[in-house]
């Protein structure tokens, strides 16, 4: 009775959520109150509604209900409880439910927390979101239903993918979904100023917190992605430039442009078309990134045929909603009003380039996610792009970028004074330049490494200062500078964190080219060079897990003779799907890690292992943690903001932002 | 009852519109709102420079600005919002409460199950009498061990039922655990070796060497482990060993031992491929044909595991035959089945894109093949 009051609850959810798009509509073109106000109320139901039907699915996971041909196929009733419910979202029918919970919760909290909206914004917005959570329901019932049944029901069930039981699993889907859906809202918001003709005043100030926060959530998502493929499939490699990976990279980049031209269009209302259109381009490529992974496209392009009722309508709601939304905002952008001028040396100039580079990146990975599937789709020729392509024209934009991250930071609003603002990163320079030395002088070729090491040390030493400088502005003692760096802004803190992640993953992207790698055949008692470290292999044996059987390898770490630590890389395979996987064996020395996985079985008792040594590649994720802290301060702040044009000693030529 | 709460979940999803709407109050128009939003920031700006942390003058420029911005919205805003229409109220209204459930409900009628109770398993399994169904009463087992996996007679219980229904996975894993917890006896060695060789489709791999072998240990003159030790000599291509080993096994044999027509089959075979394979390699000529009726008899008499080995070599060896000479539309056919019936998709797959070459000229033949494969479910 659960599960079909759920599946009801879902079919409700898509009446209600099409009376949500066409009600406050109407409200808002007839400048109706009453129909205006019904978009809140509706949201929120719909929102009570999908999450009781995604309640009801976990709880069908959860008791092994084997009349629902979901459950049957992605669960067993001896998988441990945690992989039932995140088993939920692990397959194409539960992970399409999560996605429509989320959308529906970002139209809740748009609900909530928009007390001081303009009431015609309000309706349009949630009714733009009305309209996405429509068409997503409509796919789900349609082509995806999860509440499918049969009777009589089977008495067990075929178990999850093995690669997805792991912790990874319950994490790195939501918050990769909070991020993706969450730049729904700014869509709507952006999509409902296009509908309105007018962006209020306030519109930025309402769009940035949910920028941020989706920002924040995809940040994490991909953060934690990349760290399970990176101790999951035993290659040691933690990007790979798949597709699906590139799927959630592009709205990142899209979104981080959106963050800053966000930022110029509150505090000094320039921008703003750009900002409109990039809040488009952002949740378009989320939209994009879902057709990809979801229509199945990408295992091959011919499985695009074997499944064409999914394809096509996910593509029918794409080219609606992108289409829709880029045709509106033809028609439209070329009536908004103009904002605010500034001269091309100062922070609105800095972000503009900011905007230049990050959407060149963003054009570079479209194309080369994109070209390869045109390509097979029209001639039948499979071509890969991968690393190399990535490398060779990411990395040109990548290093610059990080080079001019700390200089924007340093520039004052609307006129800024270039020579004043290079001298106060003379410090983060000199250490700079230091690094290139010390890391030229220890680690060596490959140079590219070297480089971009020194460019990282740079970005964190010159994100990091701008908070010294503005702490010891008055050098009134260490004290008083405290005192005033804890009086700081937070969003101060918000763009030296962010900017100083950035920082550290780039390092831990440049020592991967330090990374020492060691691939051979072991027997007990054989031992293995790696980096610094001596790795020995002490036994061999085998184990029992819940849901799979186990053998596994112990490996101690030494170094000068010294056990410091023990890793045990593992072979499991699991019976019901009868599938293997491997565990890698990681330890964390330092900043390092050494990092075991083992290969083929011999007969004489020799096992093949991959063993390597990474050193600062924790950085990559400590880096991305350290990004999202800094999103998280600036989300904090909740000041409203108005940036101030320090008075110029030369007037400088003021030009049209847009 | 469950109808009861689907009126009364359709209740509260078209009480969230009509309620607003209902509702009398009137909204604030954008003007207001935007003014409002200048106050709190005008504010703002106040409360910084009185902490300190804006210079009188940026605070100065900062007020200037947001006064800007204020006249500029001002100057855009033209709509207010008017006095809600009555009419429009009651058509929104009626529309919503009408065209909820008559969307709902249908589109619930085409793809639900609304008779369908919950089947949570743990119910299901106290609700089922104890050997009401095998798979039932195997599901029950499961549960159990689940909680208890330390019941060692239970894995002996269920081990049967997975080699029967090709779990041998689950099988091998099942006499693994009763071997660890029950402790060692030959039968339960030489258990665990069958799985083994089903698992390996008749092969007797080394891992089942290994328990037969552990068997005899305990027990030298274990009937079952001496029989696949022969055959593993034999499939070695150790003729001599196999059939010495075979035959020591039928004279220990007790009279009435139902392993003896079986043993007696093989030494037989074992002879008779010997002094064929001597004179001339044309072994394959007739082995493409069905079982002769006692072949047939002697297949059924075989343990499992030799049964289906008896009948993958057939099929094998008409395969081997239909890869030289493939215009035999009745050979394609029958390995078409045969692939089917030994749940080997893949090899079927490959078998009718082999067919549809070999009788790449012979439309009504190809016919015939495509047929079957569309019966059997044979993908392409």
């Amino acid at each position: 009775m659960i599960v079909e009051t759920g599946h009801f609850a879902l079919i409700l959810a898509f009446a209600l959520a099409l009376a949500q798009a066409v009600i406050p509509f109407a409200g808002a073109r007839l400048g109706d109150g009453a129909l205006m106000r019904v978009a809140r109320p509706t949201a929120l139901m719909q929102f009570l509604l999908v999450a009781f039907a995604y309640g009801a699915l976990t709880y069908a996971h959860v008791v092994s209900d084997f009349s629902l041909v979901n459950v049957i196929e992605n669960s067993h009733s001896s998988k441990p409880l945690i992989y039932k419910i995140s088993g939920v979202w692990g397959n194409h029918e539960g992970s399409m439910l999560l996605w429509v919970l989320v959308l529906s919760l970002c139209g809740a909290l748009i609900a909530l927390f928009s007390s001081a909206m303009p009431a015609k914004l309000r309706a349009d917005t949630l009714s733009v979101q009305g309209l996405l959570g429509a068409a997503f329901l409509l796919f789900i019932l349609l082509t995806s239903n999860p509440f499918a049944r049969v009777s009589p029901a089977p008495w067990q069930g075929r178990d999850l993918n093995p690669i997805l039981q792991d912790p990874g699993l319950a994490i790195h889907p939501p918050l990769l979904y909070l991020g993706y859906v969450g730049f729904s809202i700014v869509f709507s918001f952006a999509a409902a100023a296009l509908i309105g003709g007018r962006i209020d005043a306030a519109w930025a100030r309402f769009a940035r917190p949910w920028t941020l926060f989706a920002w924040i959530s995809l940040t994490l998502g991909i953060a934690m992605g990349s760290y399970w493929a990176y101790y999951t499939l035993g290659w040691g490699g933690f990007w790979f430039w798949d597709p699906v990976e590139n799927a959630s990279l592009m709205p990142w980049i899209a979104g981080t442009a959106l963050l800053h031209s966000a930022a110029v269009m509150e505090k000094r209302e320039a921008l703003k078309v750009w900002t409109i259109f990039l809040s488009i381009l952002a949740f378009s490529l989320s939209l994009l990134g879902t057709f990809l992974v979801r229509s199945g496209v990408l295992t091959s392009v011919h499985a695009f045929a074997s499944d064409p009722e999914r394809g096509v309508f996910i593509l029918a709601i794409l080219v609606f909603f992108i289409g829709g939304a880029l045709a509106l905002f033809a028609l439209r952008a070329g009536a908004l009003p103009v904002g605010g001028l500034f001269a091309p040396i100062s922070r609105e100039g800095a972000l503009v380039l900011n905007n230049l580079l990050l959407t060149t990146c963003c054009a570079t990975v479209v194309i080369g996610t994109l070209y390869p599937l045109a390509l097979e789709a029209i001639t039948g020729e499979k071509i890969s792009v991968g690393a190399p392509f990535f490398n060779t024209v990411l990395i040109p934009i990548a290093l610059p970028l990080a080079l001019l991250m700390p200089i924007g930071q340093m520039l004052a609003w609307k006129r800024g004074d270039l020579s004043a603002a290079l001298a106060r990163l003379r410090v983060a320079f000199v250490i700079g330049v230091a690094a290139l030395a010390a890391f030229g002088a220890l680690q060596g070729a490959p140079y590219l490494s070297v480089a971009a090491a020194a460019v990282a040390v740079y970005l964190v030493v010159g994100s990091l200062s701008d908070l010294a400088l503005r702490a010891n502005a008055r050098a009134a003692g260490p004290r008083a500078a405290l005192a005033r760096l804890l009086g700081l802004p937070l969003s101060v803190f918000g763009t030296a964190f962010a900017h100083a992640g950035m920082g550290l993953t780039l390092l831990g992207l440049a020592a991967t080219g330090w990374g020492v790698e060691n691939i051979t055949t072991m027997r007990v008692g054989d031992y293995a060079d790696v980096g610094p470290y001596k790795i020995v292999l002490e036994e061999m044996a085998a184990r029992p897990g819940p849901n799979y059987s186990e053998s596994y390898a112990v490996m101690a770490v030494r170094s000068n003779g010294q056990t410091v630590a023990r890793i045990e890389p593992a072979k499991r395979f699991y019976p019901a799907r009868k599938t293997a996987r491997t565990e890698a064996g990681i330890v964390t020395l330092g900043l390092g890690q050494v990092y075991a996985a083992l290969g083929e079985g011999h007969d004489d008792g020799s096992i093949d292992a991959r063993i390597y040594y990474k050193p600062l590649v924790t950085l990559i994720w400590i880096g991305a943690l350290v990004m999202a802290l800094g999103g998280a301060f600036s989300l904090a702040d909740r000041r409203l903001r108005i940036g101030v044009a320090r008075r110029a000693a030369a007037p400088a030529l003021p030009q049209a932002a847009e | 009852m469950i109808w009861l709460i689907f009126v009364f979940l359709t209740g509260a999803a078209v009480l969230a519109v009509l309620a607003p709407l209902a509702a009398k109050s009137a909204s604030a128009s954008d003007a207001s709102t935007d003014k409002a939003f200048f106050g709190e920031q005008l504010a703002e700006i106040e409360r910084e420079r009185a902490e300190g942390l804006l210079d009188p003058a940026d605070a100065e420029g900062a007020r200037v600005e947001a006064a800007r911005r204020l006249l500029r919205a001002s100057e855009t805003d033209g709509a207010t919002a008017q006095p809600s229409n009555r009419k429009t109220r009651v058509v929104a209204a009626l529309a919503t409460l009408l065209l909820v459930p008559a969307l709902a409900i249908p589109l619930y009628l085409s793809v639900g199950a609304a008779g369908l109770p919950d089947v949570p398993l743990a119910a299901r399994l106290a609700a089922t009498p104890p050997h009401a169904d095998l798979s039932a009463a195997v599901a029950q087992i499961e549960a159990h061990l689940v909680e208890r996996p330390d019941d060692g007679r239970g894995f002996e219980v269920v081990a049967p039922f997975y080699l029967r229904n090709g779990r041998y996975d689950d099988a091998i894993h099942a006499y693994v655990e009763a071997l660890r917890l029950l402790g060692a006896t030959p039968t339960r060695y030489a258990a665990l070796g069958e799985a083994y060789v089903m698992a390996a489709q008749g092969e007797v791999t080394p891992d089942a060497r290994r328990v037969f072998d552990a068997a005899l240990a305990l027990d030298a003159t274990h009937p079952m482990s001496r029989y696949y030790l022969a055959l593993a000599a034999a499939q070695d291509g150790d003729t001599a060993k196999a059939d010495e080993l075979w035959s020591k096994l039928l004279a220990d044999a007790p009279a009435d031992a139902g392993y003896r027509e079986l043993v007696r089959a093989q030494i037989e075979k074992l002879r008779g491929e010997a002094s064929q394979s001597a004179p001339s390699g044309e072994a394959g000529k007739s082995s493409g044909e069905g079982p002769a009726s006692e072949q047939g008899k002697a297949v059924a008499a075989m343990p499992m595991a030799d049964q289906q080995a008896f009948i993958r070599s057939m099929v094998e060896r008409l395969a081997g035959r239909l890869a030289q000479n493939g215009d035999d539309v009745e050979g394609w056919l029958k390995l078409l089945r045969a692939y089917s019936a030994l749940s080997e998709p893949e090899k079927a797959k490959a078998a009718l894109k082999d067919a549809s070459k070999a009788l790449a000229g012979k439309p009504a033949d190809l016919a015939r093949v495509e047929a079957l494969a569309a019966e059997l479910n044979i993908e392409r």
